[in-house]
């Protein structure tokens, strides 16, 4: 469903910078992946890439058969909010709408149906329980809620991939898992492919696999292969050999 | 919830963000109306002469033009600020389509709501106008109901909306989504500086003075106008580049940027320079149009009213011997009707035929005697005195040595200066001895009228002007003719300075409220570190004061040496009357400032309150 080939992206004019040296990956449909590295190593750059919030400079991505590169900008609007879905550290949302308003944002843009909307807003507000919240506004609910509310945005028109920047980087460490729940929770059981860059070894444990990147290049990659306690332990050995601080003791 | 209500709901429910753009729209709007009210004010378009009426065209022509801008920058510096949000709404998947509808349609909403509300506050500002120019200027209009404002108001400004929805179009932000997300959160970046900029600066302001001031008398017109656009290009870069410099520049001495508030206060003020440059380049412009306009106008209705000020007597005829009495007559009668008391002296005054003229020295006594002006005396048969007038306009004659009449040279002993008689040919005293009997004789009559009121004064000048033919006209009464005759322009052009004055400030302030947010975070950042209620005030007052009177230093400046170049089409010096428009002008931003702190200050101390 997501193939990327090739990709590098560098920054700056004269003293040009290589965030990304050329990525190659590619993700299936109904995939959980995480992405890991440490600060300034390119997993940001990776997923703003993906979003079309950025361009590469070289390289290509496919998904679900289309480059976004090769989209003018009316089409990439279109594009972005039927195939992609967003959840910020910071929720993003829009402060004068009130909740539900929110989460039917990218339908409304689409020029969906009223009708529809309530539909599709009702069932999705009783799968995530965020029922009592919908008519209130961004700044009355909490750090939790509003990323719940956030993912009922980035759910609500059931978009190809789910793009996840650092979802849990605000929260503590009960919203935290209440979020990371309701991630692996649309995955397995509405099957949405997400992507999702966090330095959170908690969150990135509920993941199906994760991918590595360190100084613009991925460098390894796990799978989880029994249960999540494991994981999260072979994760924490895995950031400590990447990110070099075994050599340093 | 489809997209229109999706746009309506969001521009509803963020009245704080728009608040400065909708009070900007309203107020250029309130100021349109109030001038086509007058515009259209049936005492003023059934009296007037076609070039008054073409000038209040002209006006109106300039407040749209102006309100066009205005919008159009408040608009800009509006869209500006919501970076973020468009942000969050493209990633979302609004279309670069989309986000121009969504600037469209809020642009209608505010934009009619502004031309509503901007007319009825139009009907309340003009009644203030109306008490103004009665108070101040004498000139009296009837209140009437504005049906015509009205609609050329709507029209207008429907239009002008439609115009800048287009326009704004090519203002939208064209960053990268990534950008726009993370506006706010980033620091402003590097400035850049160019050091021709600011040199040029200097160059064009200071060369663009200097022609002004140098170029002597009429010629001023000639060069009026490349001076002009050389000193506006120089402002511009003025506010775009030096005044960048010259902070950063105060900025590295750190015995000064380092000292107490001082290092908060400069911090972000190049910034803010770079980013209200534009705003500082229009307010500067704008006020120095409307000290040249009202400068002038009042400059002139000044010297007019100063030359009848320097005539001594209120009635004066000179005529045929035979022709003086039958005007003589008329004017006693006059004088005597009206209960005005009154003394006068009627000599004799000679011609020779090079246009020299000629009064025998115990004549000249009785005229300088009715003005209290000492007395003259001759020292020999042979002497003659010349006259001249103190005026500040000069004098045209020419100062000779010796004057010749008939036969008889005279040696010019002295100069005298006296109002008795004008002396713009050359005017001699002679000895009485003197033969006149080859020089045409006419007879000159003088009335001087001390305690008499004004009001007689025209009366009596208006029948005597009638009874005469309108060869004798009274001091007073061509007075009030001037007065009443540059009451509508001068009132126009007070008015449109009224307007850019009260503009200026505004826009300021609405500049200064759009950059709220970030003050707020700024200020709430400082002082939870440890920060008096009163340092802060001092630090909210000298950013006020420094966004306040930057534009108004630069404009009084280009004022005064645009006023000064004007007299020097006069011949004349900078006089009081410029100084006058000037100060005003001064006190009333002074005092709009010291309106606008305090407002300010509550606002952002409320602000950090409820936040912190």
């Amino acid at each position: 469903m997501l193939k990327v080939e090739n990709l590098q992206k560098n920054y700056g004019e004269k003293l040009q910078f290589e965030a990304l040296k050329g990525i190659n990956l590619s993700v299936v449909d109904g995939e959980f992946v995480g992405i890991m590295g440490p600060s300034g190593s390119g997993k940001s750059t990776l997923l703003n890439l993906l979003a079309t919030i950025d361009q590469p400079t070289k390289g290509q991505i496919l998904l679900n058969g289309t480059d976004p590169g090769s989209l003018d900008q009316e089409e990439i609007a279109r594009f972005r909010r039927r195939e992609l879905g967003f959840v910020f550290q910071n929720f993003n949302l829009m402060p004068t709408l009130t909740v539900e308003e929110n989460i039917v944002l990218p339908l409304t843009l689409d020029g969906e149906k009223i009708s529809v909307m309530k539909k599709k807003l009702q069932i999705l507000a009783e799968f995530l329980g965020i029922e009592p919240l919908l008519k209130k506004r961004t700044a009355e609910i909490s750090g939790g809620q509003a990323q719940r509310v956030a993912v009922a945005r980035a759910m609500i028109h059931r978009p190809g991939l789910m793009l996840a920047d650092e979802p849990t980087g605000n929260l503590d460490t009960k919203s935290s898992k209440d979020v990371m729940n309701l991630f692996k929770q649309l995955n397995e059981q509405e099957a949405t492919t997400i992507l999702m860059v966090t330095h959170d070894p908690l969150a990135a444990s509920y993941c199906k696999r994760i991918i590595f990147i360190k100084d613009g290049e991925l460098v390894h990659e796990i799978r989880q292969m029994r249960g999540q306690r494991d994981f999260y332990e072979k994760i924490l050995s895995e950031l400590a050999r990447i990110e070099g601080v075994d050599n340093e003791f | 919830m489809n997209f229109n209500q999706m746009v309506m709901r969001n521009t509803l429910r963020n009245k704080h963000l728009y608040l400065a753009y909708f009070l900007s729209t309203l107020f250029s709007v309130m100021v349109f109306f109030t001038f086509t009210v007058f515009a259209f004010h049936p005492s003023l378009t059934n009296g007037l002469n076609k070039n008054v009426q073409m000038g209040m065209l002209a006006a109106a022509i300039i407040i749209y033009g102006f309100a066009f801008f205005f919008v159009l920058y408040s608009m800009d510096v509006f869209i500006q600020s919501r970076k973020k949000e468009f942000g969050v709404l493209m990633i979302q998947g609004m279309s670069p389509h989309q986000l121009r509808k969504m600037i469209f349609i809020e642009n209608l909403v505010i934009g009619f709501s502004a031309t509503v509300a901007g007319s009825v506050a139009g009907i309340g500002f003009s009644q203030f106008i109306l008490w103004f120019a009665n108070v101040f200027i004498h000139v009296k209009f009837y209140f009437y109901f504005p049906v015509m404002a009205f609609l050329v108001t709507m029209i207008s400004f429907l239009l002008l909306f439609l115009l800048i929805s287009f326009f704004i179009q090519f203002r939208l932000p064209k960053l990268q989504l990534q950008e726009l997300l993370k506006a706010g959160e980033l620091g402003k970046g590097r400035l850049k500086l160019s050091l021709i900029k600011a040199v040029l600066a200097i160059l064009l302001i200071g060369g663009g003075y200097a022609v002004a001031l140098a170029t002597p008398g009429v010629a001023v017109v000639f060069v009026m106008l490349p001076v002009i656009f050389v000193v506006i290009i120089g402002t511009k870069f003025l506010f775009e580049q030096l005044s960048v410099s010259i902070i950063q520049w105060l900025k590295g001495r750190q015995h000064l940027f380092w000292k107490k508030t001082n290092l908060v206060v400069f911090s972000d003020l190049a910034f803010r320079m770079k980013d209200n440059s534009r705003s500082f380049f229009l307010v500067a412009i704008i006020s120095t149009v409307a000290f040249a306009a009202i400068g002038t106008l009042y400059g002139v209705q000044n010297l007019l009213l100063q030359s009848y000020e320097s005539e001594p007597y209120e009635f004066q005829v000179i005529a045929e011997p035979e022709k003086l009495s039958a005007i003589q007559t008329q004017i006693n009668d006059q004088l005597r009707d009206n209960h005005i008391k009154n003394r006068s002296v009627m000599v004799k005054t000679y011609y020779d035929n090079e246009g020299k003229q000629f009064l025998k020295v115990s004549e000249f006594n009785q005229l300088a005697g009715l003005l209290k002006e000492g007395s003259l005396h001759l020292s020999q048969g042979d002497a003659a005195v010349q006259l001249e007038n103190d005026t500040q306009f000069g004098n045209a004659a020419v100062k000779s040595k010796k004057v010749t009449v008939g036969t008889q040279t005279y040696t010019i002993e002295k100069l005298r200066t006296t109002k008795a008689l004008s002396a713009y040919t050359a005017v001699y005293v002679l000895p009485d001895s003197a033969d006149v009997s080859q020089l045409t004789v006419k007879s000159f009559a003088a009335w001087i009228t001390p305690d008499a009121k004004r009001a007689e004064l025209i009366a009596a000048g208006k029948k005597v002007r009638t009874g005469t033919h309108s060869v004798v006209m009274g001091k007073t009464l061509m007075e009030q003719t001037t007065i009443d005759g540059y009451a509508p322009i001068l009132f126009v052009g007070i008015f449109i300075g009224i307007v850019f004055f009260f503009s200026a400030g505004s826009f300021l302030y609405f500049r200064l409220y759009s950059d709220i947010d970030v003050d707020v975070e700024k200020f709430r950042m400082i002082y939870q570190l440890g920060l008096s209620k009163k340092e802060l005030r001092k630090m909210i007052y000298q950013q006020v004061a420094i966004l306040f009177f930057t534009p108004i230093a630069v404009s009084v400046i280009h004022g005064a040496v645009a006023l000064t170049a004007m007299y020097h089409i006069f011949q004349m010096n900078m006089q009081l009357a410029g100084w006058e428009v000037l100060g005003v002008f001064v006190v009333i931003q002074a005092v709009y400032y010291l309106i606008a702190r305090n407002f300010y200050f509550r606002k952002v101390y409320h602000l950090i309150q409820v936040a912190a």
